[in-house]
C-alpha cells in the first residue's frame, strides 16, 4: 500500500477539517448579548426546509416583514430589531445545533418564537440553563408555562390544545347535551393533547365520548375515519385535524349524507377552509379563534396587516402571516418596556410584567396577560361559524387567563 | 517515515484535545480559538461518524443496502432514554454511559433479527423492506405509549458529573470527550473488522456471492452478522444522542433521516474509515454552509435552500464517485503535473477550455494511468501492491 499517499489523505482531511471549523471568533467585552448601540439581536429556530417549512416558513418572514416595518420607523430603544432565523428542519438534534450557534456564536439576545413542540423540547432546558429568554414558543404544547419554577425563561404564546380541547369540550355539554361525541385527531402531540383537553371539558353526565378516530399527518385519505364516525352513531365531531384532514371531514360528511354538528380547533380557522369545501358545504361549521379572519379587509388592523406584509417582503396574508405579526408585536412591546434596563434579566422580567397587552390583529377583547406564575401569553378563544363563505366570531370570549 | 507518522498523530491528538476542547483556556497557544459551539458541533460530527460507521460496513464493505438506520438509532436511543428517565440510570454517570453498551447490545440484537428476512432480498427489494421499516419506527413508538412516552417524547437530564471530572471539564466538554471516545472506539472495532477475516468475506460477499460460497464463506451467516454488527453502531449512536441532545420524540428518527445517513456514508466514501468520519462532518457542516451561502441573496437560494443541498450531492456523485474520503486519497497520491492534467480534464469536462491533446501536452510528464483511477474501495485494500 502507498503509505506515503494514504497518510496524505489523512493529513488533507484534517487541513479540512480544520478549515471547516475555523470560526471568526467574536470578542466577547462582557456587554450584553445581542444589544449594540445601533442594534437589537434576536433568534429563532424554524423549518424552512423539508415538509414542514411548507406550512410554517410564511410565519417566519411575516416577523421579518413586520420588524422591518418596526425598524422603518425608527426601530425600538433607538435600535433597530434584527431576527436571525435557522433552519431546523423540525429536528430535534438540528434545533439544538442551530440554537446553540445563536447563542453561544451569534450571541443573540434571546430566542423568540421558537416553532415546534418536538424540536423546542429539544432546546428549552438547555436556553433555561443558560439563562437566555425563551419568548414565546411557537407551539401548543401545554409545557413551556406549566413550570415556571423549574423554566423561569420559557414563555408560551398561544392558547395550549389542551385548554382548547377543554373549552370545546364544556362548549358541546352546554349548547348539546345529550349527544354523542365523536374525535377525530392527529396521531401526535396535537391530536393527543386536543383529546386529553376534550376529555377533561365535556361533563360526563351531558355528553359520551363515542368514538376516537385518528390518522397519521403522512395519511392520504381519511374516508374510513369518517364511516366510523358516522357508523358509531356520533351527532357531534370535534376535529383536532390539519385544514386538508378537516376538508377531508366536511366533505366526507357532505357526500354520505351525514349532517353531523362540526367543531375543529384553531389551526382550522382560516380563510383556506373555503377554497377547500364549497362555502355550501362549510355553512354552519364551527371552531375556535383568537385572530381575526385574514379576509377582513374592512377590519383597520388587517387592512394595515396587508400593507406592512406588501411593503416589506411578507408573506400572502393568512393566518399564519397574522400569526407571525401578533407575536412579532407582542415582542416589539416587551422589547420597548425593557429600554431601561436592556439585558436578558430585564427583558424577561419586562415579558411578566406584561398585563392587558391587545396586540392588533387579536380578536377584540383577547388581550396577553403575563406575570412570574403565568407564563402563557394568549389564553382566551372565540368561537366562530361557517356562514357565508367567511369566518363569523359569535358568542362571549372564553378566557382562562389566571392572572388577568 | 515513521518519525513523519508520529508527527501526524501528535498534531491529530493535539487538534482533538486541546484545541477542540479548551482553546479558549489558553487562546495564545493557538492561532484561533474555537468557541463552545464548536465542541458542541464536533461532539455531534463525532456521534453521528459512529452511525455512518455502522451503516458503511453493512452498505459499504458488505453491499446490503438499509435506508432504515433511524430505526436502529430510534432503538437505541430510547433504550438509553427510558433507561434513564423510566428506571434510573441517570442518577449515577456511570449508570448513564452504561445505556451505551446495553442501547448497543439490544439494537444489535433487533438487527439479527432484521437481518434474517433481509438474507432473501437484495439490492432495490432490501431497500425498500429496510425502508418499511423506517417509516414504521414513529407509529411504533406513537402507538407503545406507556414504553415510549408517545408524542411527548422523553427529556433525560444528566446527571452530576463525578468530583475529579467535575472540576476540570464543564458538560459540554465531558459530552466532547465521551462521544469522542467512543466515536474513537468505534472507529478501530470498525477499522479491525474490515481487515480481519470477518471484513474479508464482507467484502468477498459484496464482491459476488456465488465466489464467496465456492471459497466457503457461509453467506447468511455473515450477512446477518453484518446487518447486527451495523446496529450495534447504530445503537451506540442512538444512545449517545440520548446524552447529548436530552431528548428524544418519534419525530426525531423520520424517514428523511434514516435516508441522511445513507447520504452521509455515500459522500464521505463508501467502503471508508475515513470516508464515515467526513461524511458525517459534512452532514453536521454542510447546512451551515447553505446558510452562509443564503445570506449572499442568490436567487434561488432564498426560495429553496434544498435547492443547494440537491445540486451539490449530484455534483458530489459526478466529481467524487469515491466520495470525500476517495477524492482525498487521490489528491494525496497526486504528483503535480496529475493534478494540473486534472484540472483541464476537469475544464473539459464541464465545458470550458481547451481540447484534450493540447492540455495534455503541457502537462510534463504523462502520468501513469492506474495512479490516476484508483481501485474501487479508497481503504487501501486492493492497492497493496504498490508499498
Amino acid at each position: 500500500m502507498n503509505k506515503a499517499g494514504h497518510r496524505r489523505s489523512l493529513l488533507l482531511g484534517l487541513a479540512a477539517a480544520l478549515l471547516a471549523l475555523v470560526a471568526a471568533c467574536g470578542s466577547d467585552e462582557g456587554k450584553v448579548p445581542g444589544v449594540t448601540d445601533s442594534e437589537i439581536v434576536l433568534g429563532q429556530h424554524t423549518p424552512l426546509s423539508g415538509s414542514y417549512a411548507a406550512v410554517y416558513a410564511p410565519i417566519a418572514s411575516a416577523q421579518q416583514a413586520y420588524f422591518d416595518y418596526v425598524n422603518s420607523q425608527g426601530g425600538v430603544c433607538g435600535r433597530s430589531i434584527v431576527l436571525k432565523v435557522e433552519d431546523d428542519f423540525y429536528d430535534p438534534a438540528r434545533a439544538l445545533d442551530v440554537t446553540k450557534r445563536l447563542v453561544e456564536q451569534d450571541k443573540v439576545l434571546a430566542i423568540v418564537g421558537g416553532l415546534g413542540t418536538a424540536p423546542h423540547s429539544a432546546v428549552y432546558e438547555y436556553l433555561n440553563e443558560k439563562r437566555v429568554p425563551d419568548l414565546f414558543v411557537s407551539s401548543g404544547a401545554r409545557k413551556w408555562g406549566s413550570d415556571p419554577k423549574h423554566f423561569p425563561y420559557t414563555i408560551g404564546f398561544i392558547t395550549d390544545y389542551t385548554s382548547e380541547g377543554a373549552i370545546i369540550g364544556k362548549y358541546i355539554s352546554a349548547h348539546f347535551p345529550g349527544q354523542k361525541v365523536g374525535l377525530l385527531y392527529q396521531n401526535d402531540d396535537f391530536g393527543k393533547d386536543g383529546l386529553a383537553g376534550l376529555r377533561a371539558g365535556v361533563v360526563a353526565e351531558k355528553n359520551e365520548l363515542v368514538s376516537l378516530q385518528s390518522y397519521e399527518s403522512s395519511d392520504v385519505d381519511i374516508r374510513s375515519q369518517v364511516l366510523n364516525l358516522r357508523d358509531a352513531g356520533v351527532e357531534v365531531v370535534v376535529g383536532y385535524s390539519l385544514p386538508g384532514f378537516s376538508a377531508q371531514l366536511i366533505s366526507g360528511a357532505s357526500r354520505m349524507g351525514w349532517k353531523p354538528e362540526i367543531i375543529l380547533s384553531y389551526v382550522n380557522t382560516d380563510p383556506v377552509m373555503f377554497e377547500y369545501v364549497p362555502k355550501e358545504v362549510m355553512e354552519g361549521v364551527l371552531a375556535t379563534g383568537y385572530l381575526i379572519p385574514p379576509d377582513r379587509t374592512d377590519e383597520t388592523a388587517i387592512a394595515q396587516h396587508r400593507q406592512i406584509m406588501g411593503d416589506h417582503d411578507g408573506p400572502q396574508p393568512s393566518n399564519y402571516s397574522l400569526y407571525g405579526q401578533a407575536l412579532a408585536e407582542t415582542v416589539v412591546k416587551v422589547l420597548g418596556d425593557t429600554c431601561g434596563d436592556l439585558t436578558r434579566e430585564g427583558l424577561l422580567r419586562a415579558a411578566e410584567s406584561l398585563r392587558g397587552f391587545h396586540a392588533s390583529v387579536l380578536l377584540q377583547g383577547i388581550d396577553i396577560n403575563l406575570g412570574p406564575s403565568d407564563h402563557y401569553a394568549i389564553q382566551a378563544l372565540q368561537m366562530h361559524r361557517a356562514a357565508g363563505g367567511r369566518w363569523e366570531p359569535f358568542g362571549e370570549i372564553v378566557s382562562l387567563d389566571q392572572s388577568g | 517515515m515513521t518519525r513523519r507518522r508520529v508527527i501526524g498523530f501528535a498534531l491529530l491528538a493535539f487538534f482533538l484535545l486541546y484545541w477542540i476542547p479548551f482553546s479558549h483556556i489558553f487562546p495564545d497557544w493557538v492561532p484561533f480559538q474555537l468557541g463552545s459551539y464548536r465542541i458542541f458541533q464536533a461532539t455531534t460530527i463525532a456521534m453521528w461518524a459512529v452511525v455512518a460507521l455502522g451503516l458503511n460496513l453493512l452498505t459499504g464493505y458488505n453491499g446490503q443496502i438499509s435506508l432504515g438506520h433511524g430505526a436502529f438509532v430510534a432503538i437505541g436511543a430510547y433504550t438509553s432514554a427510558i433507561l434513564m428517565s423510566d428506571y434510573g440510570w441517570d442518577n449515577n454517570w456511570l449508570f448513564c454511559c452504561l445505556t451505551i453498551p446495553v442501547g448497543g447490545l439490544i439494537t444489535g440484537a433487533v438487527g439479527f433479527l432484521v437481518g434474517v428476512p433481509a438474507l432473501r432480498l437484495t439490492g432495490p427489494y432490501l431497500a425498500v423492506a429496510t425502508l418499511a421499516l423506517a417509516m414504521s419506527t414513529p407509529q411504533i413508538l406513537y402507538k407503545y405509549e406507556g414504553l415510549t412516552h408517545g408524542s411527548q417524547g422523553i427529556n433525560v437530564t444528566l446527571p452530576p458529573l463525578p468530583g475529579v471530572v467535575d472540576s476540570v471539564l464543564n458538560q459540554t466538554q465531558w459530552l466532547y470527550f465521551l462521544a469522542l471516545a467512543i466515536a474513537i472506539i468505534m472507529a478501530i472495532v470498525a477499522w479491525n473488522i474490515v481487515r480481519s477475516r470477518l471484513g474479508r468475506a464482507f467484502v468477498a460477499i459484496r464482491d459476488s456471492e456465488i465466489a464467496a460460497q465456492a471459497m466457503g464463506i457461509s453467506v447468511p451467516r455473515f450477512k446477518t452478522m453484518a446487518f447486527a454488527i451495523s446496529a450495534f453502531f447504530a445503537g451506540v449512536c442512538g444512545a449517545v444522542y440520548v446524552q447529548i441532545i436530552g431528548f428524544v420524540s418519534p419525530q426525531s428518527f423520520g424517514v428523511l433521516q434514516s435516508i441522511n445517513y445513507l447520504t452521509t456514508v455515500v459522500v464521505g466514501g463508501l467502503a471508508s474509515i475515513l470516508g464515515s468520519i467526513l461524511g458525517a462532518a459534512a452532514y453536521v457542516l454542510v447546512p451551515e454552509i447553505n446558510g452562509l451561502l443564503e445570506q449572499l441573496h442568490l436567487p434561488a437560494t432564498d426560495q429553496a435552500p434544498g435547492v443547494i443541498y440537491g445540486a451539490s450531492l449530484v455534483l458530489v456523485m459526478i466529481f467524487m464517485p469515491y466520495g470525500l474520503a476517495g477524492s482525498m486519497h487521490r489528491l494525496g497520491k497526486m504528483k503535480i503535473p496529475l493534478v494540473r492534467q486534472n484540472l483541464s480534464d476537469f475544464a473539459r469536462q464541464i465545458g470550458l477550455g481547451g481540447s484534450g491533446p493540447r492540455a495534455g501536452s503541457s502537462a510534463a510528464a504523462p502520468a501513469p494511468p492506474k495512479d490516476a483511477h484508483p481501485p474501487r474501495p479508497p481503504d487501501g485494500e486492493k492497492d497493496s501492491d504498490s508499498s
